[in-house]
Formats: C-alpha cells, structure tokens, sequence
C-alpha cells in the first residue's frame, strides 16, 4: 500500500527556511488538498513529494519506503503542472504515453493505455492533435491524462485549475473527482483556493508561512478552526472576527467588543471575566429581526450585495465591518436597522494574542 | 487628401527603394547578363593625327626648308566589348578543374565546419545554461569573436599557426604548407569565430524553455540524454534548422580567411569559390567566368536555403 507519510520535514532556501517541521501522513486512497495563500511553502511540498526540490532534514516515505534519495522518476508519483507542461512538438497520444515510452512499455500496451486515458477524458477525438491546437480545458485533461496512464501510487497535482476560466473550473473539479473515485490514487492537490480545497478533498491541509496550521476534514476545518487564520481562510465569505473582551452581566458572560455592544457567549465557554479574546461568527450562523434573540444587537446596513436568494449584508460592529449571509429581505437596505444575534452553537472564540481556539 | 497620404509614404519609401535597385538589383543582374559574355577590353585605334615636334624650350623645330618637323600619332582608346557567348562560360565554369576544386573545397569546408559549429554550440550552450559562478561575464567573454573582423581573424591565425617561430610551431604540424592541413586550419578559424554565434543563439532558446517541461520529463527517466534526445532537441530544431540556415549561407561565402590564412594555398589546396572568383574577375579580368561561377554558386545556395525554409515552415505550422 501507499501510504505517504512526511515527517519532520524543513526546507531552505539559502538561508530563508520556507518550511517548517512539516509532519502529514496520508493514507492510502486519500484525497489531500494542499492550501494556503501564496508563498507559503504548499507548491514546495508537493515539489519534495516529487522529487524536484530538495529534502533539507526529515524524511518523506511512501509504502513504507523512504523516498528522500530516490530520483524523482523512481518514486513511482506522477504530476500534473500549473502550466500542463505538454511538450509541444508531440501529439496528445504521444504525449500521454510519453512516460510508458520513457519507461519502454511495449507498444501495444502503450496504445491500449493510451486510448484507455483518452476514454476517461474524452480525448478520444484529440489523440492527432497537437497541444497548441487544444483550448485550455483539453490541455488539462490531456495533462491529466499523462498523469493517469502510469497508473503511479501517487497524484500530484500543482494548482491546476488556475488557469482555466471559472466554469471550466467548476467542471474539471468534478472531472477529477470523479476520476479518483475510479482510480482511488492516492492524490495530493494543491491550491490556493479555499473553495476548490473545500469542494475536493478528503483532507485539507492548510500551511501558512511554511507552517501546517490544521490538518482535517472540510468540515472539521470548517466547524472547529484552530486559530483565527484558519477561520479567515476556510470559508467565503470569511468569519466574522470581532476583537473584545469578556464581561459578566446579570450571571451571564457576555463578549464585550471595542464600542461596548454585548454578544452573549455559550455558558460552559472555557474563559473568564476580563479576558480578551476574538469574537468569532461565519455570516450564515445569525438570526436578524424576528428570529433574532433578545440578546440582540442593533445594526445598520452599510451596503447588501444579494447573491439570489440570500443577501450578503454588511454592517459596522464599532469600525470592524462584519458580514452576514441571511435570506433576502426589503428591510436590508443600506441606512435601514435591523436585530441581529449570532447563533449560539456556532460561536468560535480565539485567544487574542496567540489567535488559537479557546 | 487621402490619396496624398498614400503618395508621400511612397515617397518616403523611394530612398530605400532607390538604394536596393542601385546598389542591389541592377548588380544582380549586370552580373547575370555579364556570365552570358566575354568581356574584353581592347585598345582601338581610332585615328592618326600629326603634332609639331617641339624643342627642350617647347618651341617648334623647323627643317632646314622652314617648314615646321611634325610627327603622326596613333590615337588610342580602350574599349569595353561585352561579346554575348550563351552558356559557353557556364560549359566552361563546370568543366573546370580548378573551378571543380574549389566547389568541393567549399561544400566540404562548409559541412564540417558548420556541423563542428553547431555540435559545439549546442554542448557550450548545455554547459552555461545553469547557475554557475561568474556566468555573465564568461557569456560576454565567450562571444567576443563575433565582433572581430574575419580578415584580422585571418592573420590573427597566421600568426598563431606560422610554421617557423608561431607558438604552435614546437608541434611539428604543417598547419599552412601541407595540402592536407591547410583545409582544416581554415576550417579552424571560421569555427573559432562562428561557435559563439551558435552558442549564443542555443543557449537563448534553452533559456527559453519552460523548467517544467524538463521537470515532466525528469519524473519519467533518470537519464540527462533522454531528456536531450525527446525534449529539449526536438524543442530546439526549428532554431538548430535556422541556425545551419544562416550558418550555411554565411560560410559558403568564404573569402576572407582564404585571403588572410591561405591566399588559396598550398597550391589551390584552400581556394574557395569566391576567392578563385574574385581572382579569375580582377586579376585575370574574366569578368564571364567569374560572374557564371557565382551564379552557379547562388543557385547551389538557394536550392539547400529553400529546402530547409520549407523544412522550418512546416514545423511551425
């Protein structure tokens, strides 16, 4: 079996360490998502998973295996490139076989393989063709059948949705869904959209700064965020943080933010009186107007962006905008007041100065 | 109004046009229409004349009747005849040993130096085309002899492989006298000077191909010549193919070395067709032969140009 684990894992640049003591283990069959904003370190993961960058300390094993020494095309991993990466002086059917060729599969095995890719990804009619005379869609597909007809232990996958137009996007993420579901590779993806990792992966893995900030499920990351960067990045439009401390009022404990209005706070909260803390909501967890509890706050509308059947409000908490996701309504226009009060279940409350979960 | 705009572009073009129909066009072809004659020039008298014979003092003499001594001079001018003689220079050209020489001197001059050209090209290029210390100025080192000019070059190498006291002289080699060395020392000098044009046009195209290409490949095979052979050459051929385009058209030409190393010697060991053109046209004055044997040259020329522009259309199409 294949499972890949990372262990310990630093990286360096000259002196500048882009990678911190990454640890992942991904088991066999897994999908892994890869994200974090640009910079910090997710391509090069993938890179030393591959073999095309450098393993400065740690150790990358799969099935077992340590993999650090091991030439990239041994690892038995295939990838597939931000930039497809297809040669462009060969035909989509060579292309595709171009690792078996390099390999010296038989011929006919190779053709078999090859028109078995193309069927999956309705190539089948592009196989003569060269890469240029493909649109970007094609491209990719036919780069992710280079990947594919290996049959490898591992996927890689370099931020390849990035460069097709959005609703290209949004069929491709169902394209390799599916194709996993058939192959059941083993698959690391990386991105930087929060949306494409939500809507993929078994995993998501989010790094920030060379740093694995929290490893988890879409909805674990989604639900439990670990800290304030993970509950900013996971999730659109992102959740509200509202920095403050804790009060006590009439054997409540509330959240007191900056301009003095009051949040009632979930009573086996683990924090005490005085404490400063962040005051977390995502847009879709608030009750307005009439569903709204009696510990409600009042707001005004500065703008409403309606999106279809919800409206996305916004609002000022103090000078701290704020976002809230809520069915459309007449009454949510910019300047009207409206109730609002975060559901309480859904409350995410971080320690101010270190931004992890309380 | 419009109109008006139109003529003065052409107007603005006519200096060009004059420049290439003068100094271009009209040659081309008073050098065709000359490989269809026999040029000769010959002195005609034209008529007689008599002139007073004069003293030290520049006065006439006179006889002893008075009358004044005179003597007749033949008039002369020289005339340029252009005699149309057909296809008879070109039978000529053709059937000439030396010409035939020469042709064969510069059909093997130019294969192999420009095969050496491009072969070493391509390694220097492989070599440079990765972070290595001081690479921007062994780059500017490595393409100075572009600039130099091919005559000095010439005598630069005459210099250097001069068999009695040149600093190559303790090897023994006949870099100039023998028949046999004197090809290659040529041969020496246009590679010395034209590599760095290869290699600067290589390594730019390297430069110019995408890492992950090779990093695709490199997931696939361990071996460096792999990549070479089923990436980065056939990536690389429409430049290679105008490389020995350009290469090609260049060397054939050759003249300056030969008329700085050589002079076409030993015997007619180096003569190029060009040199022995230029000598047949200003030294012997057969402009015929000269202009036919250039043409015979340009034809050769053009029929290898148009074969490898076809070759270099169709892979960008």
């Amino acid at each position: 079996m294949a499972d890949l684990t990372i262990d310990n894992v630093n990286k360096f640049y000259d002196k500048t360490q882009v990678l911190f003591d990454v640890s992942l283990s991904i088991k066999d069959g897994e999908f892994i998502v890869l994200v974090g904003p640009s910079g910090c370190g997710k391509s090069t993961l993938l890179r030393m998973i591959a073999g095309l960058e450098d393993i400065n300390s740690g150790e990358i094993s799969l099935g077992g295996k340590v993999i650090n020494q091991l030439a990239p095309r041994d690892r038995d991993v295939s990838m597939v490139f931000q930039n497809y990466a297809l040669y462009p002086h060969l035909s989509v059917a060579k292309n595709i076989g171009f690792s078996l060729r390099m390999r010296k599969v038989e011929k006919s095995i190779i053709d078999k393989k090859v028109a078995d890719a193309a069927e999956m990804l309705g190539l089948t009619h592009l196989l003569s063709r060269l890469p240029r005379n493909l649109s970007g869609g094609e491209r990719q597909r036919v780069a992710m059948g280079r990947a594919i007809v290996r049959d490898p232990e591992v996927f890689l996958f370099d931020e390849p949705l990035s460069n097709l137009d959005a609703k290209l996007r949004v069929m491709m993420r169902n394209q390799i869904k599916e194709i996993h579901y058939e192959v059941k590779t083993t698959t690391v993806y990386v991105t930087h959209d929060q949306i494409e990792a939500m809507t993929m992966a078994d995993k998501i893995v989010v790094l920030n700064g060379g740093i694995v900030e929290q490893v988890g499920s879409p909805d674990e990351l989604y639900d439990q965020p670990n800290n304030t960067f993970v509950a900013s990045f996971i999730g659109s439009p992102s959740m509200n943080q509202i920095h403050g401390k804790v009060v006590s009022e009439k054997g409540k404990k509330y959240f007191q933010s900056k301009d003095n209005s009051l949040f009632l706070l979930p009573e086996n909260a683990n924090i005490s009186e005085g404490q400063e803390i962040i005051y977390g909501f995502r847009p879709e967890h608030v009750d307005i107007n009439q569903s709204a509890s009696e510990d409600a706050i009042n707001l005004k509308v500065k703008v409403d962006q309606p999106t279809g059947s919800q409206s996305l409000v916004f609002a000022n908490v103090g000078d701290q905008e704020i976002c809230l996701d809520v069915p459309k309504s007449h009454l949510l226009k910019p300047g009207n007041e409206f109730k609002m009060s975060p559901q309480l279940d859904n409350i995410h409350i971080f320690d101010s100065e270190t931004g992890k979960r309380i | 109004m419009i109109r008006w705009d139109k003529r003065i572009k052409l107007l603005f073009l006519l200096p060009a046009v004059i420049w290439v129909l003068t100094l271009t066009i009209a040659p081309l072809f008073f050098s065709l229409y000359l490989s269809f004659t026999d040029v000769k020039r010959e002195v005609v008298i034209t008529g007689v004349e008599e002139i007073p014979v004069l003293d030290k003092d520049g006065n006439p003499k006179t006889r002893s009747d008075g009358s004044i001594r005179t003597k007749k001079v033949k008039q002369k001018e020289l005339q340029i005849k252009y005699d149309w003689v057909g296809f008879k220079k070109y039978k000529r050209v053709v059937n000439d040993q030396e010409y035939q020489d020469a042709a064969k001197f510069t059909f093997i001059y130019v294969i192999i130096s420009v095969f050496v050209e491009i072969i070493l090209g391509l390694f220097l290029a492989f070599l440079f085309n990765r972070r290595i210390y001081g690479r921007g100025f062994m780059r500017s080192l490595m393409i100075l002899p572009i600039f130099a000019t091919p005559f000095a070059i010439g005598f630069m190498f005459f210099t250097i492989l001069f068999e009695i006291s040149g600093p190559l002289a303790w090897m023994g080699i006949p870099f100039l006298s023998n028949h046999n060395w004197a090809p290659f020392s040529v041969m020496l000098v246009d590679i010395w000077q034209w590599t760095p044009f290869c290699f600067l046009v290589f390594l730019a195209a390297l430069q110019g191909i995408p890492d992950d290409l090779i990093e695709a490949a490199t997931l696939d095979t361990k071996s460096a010549y792999k990549i070479w052979t089923s990436v980065i050459l056939p990536l690389l051929q429409p430049i290679i193919v105008l490389v020995i385009l350009l290469r090609v058209a260049e060397s054939a030409k050759l003249y300056d070395y030969i008329a700085s190393l050589t002079k076409g010697g030993p015997g007619t060991a180096t003569q190029s067709v060009s040199f022995l053109v230029f000598n047949k046209a200003f030294k012997m004055n057969d402009f015929g032969y000269a202009s036919a044997g250039s043409f015979l040259m340009l034809i050769v020329v053009m029929v290898f140009v148009m074969l490898f522009f076809t070759r270099l259309r169709k892979t960008y199409e």
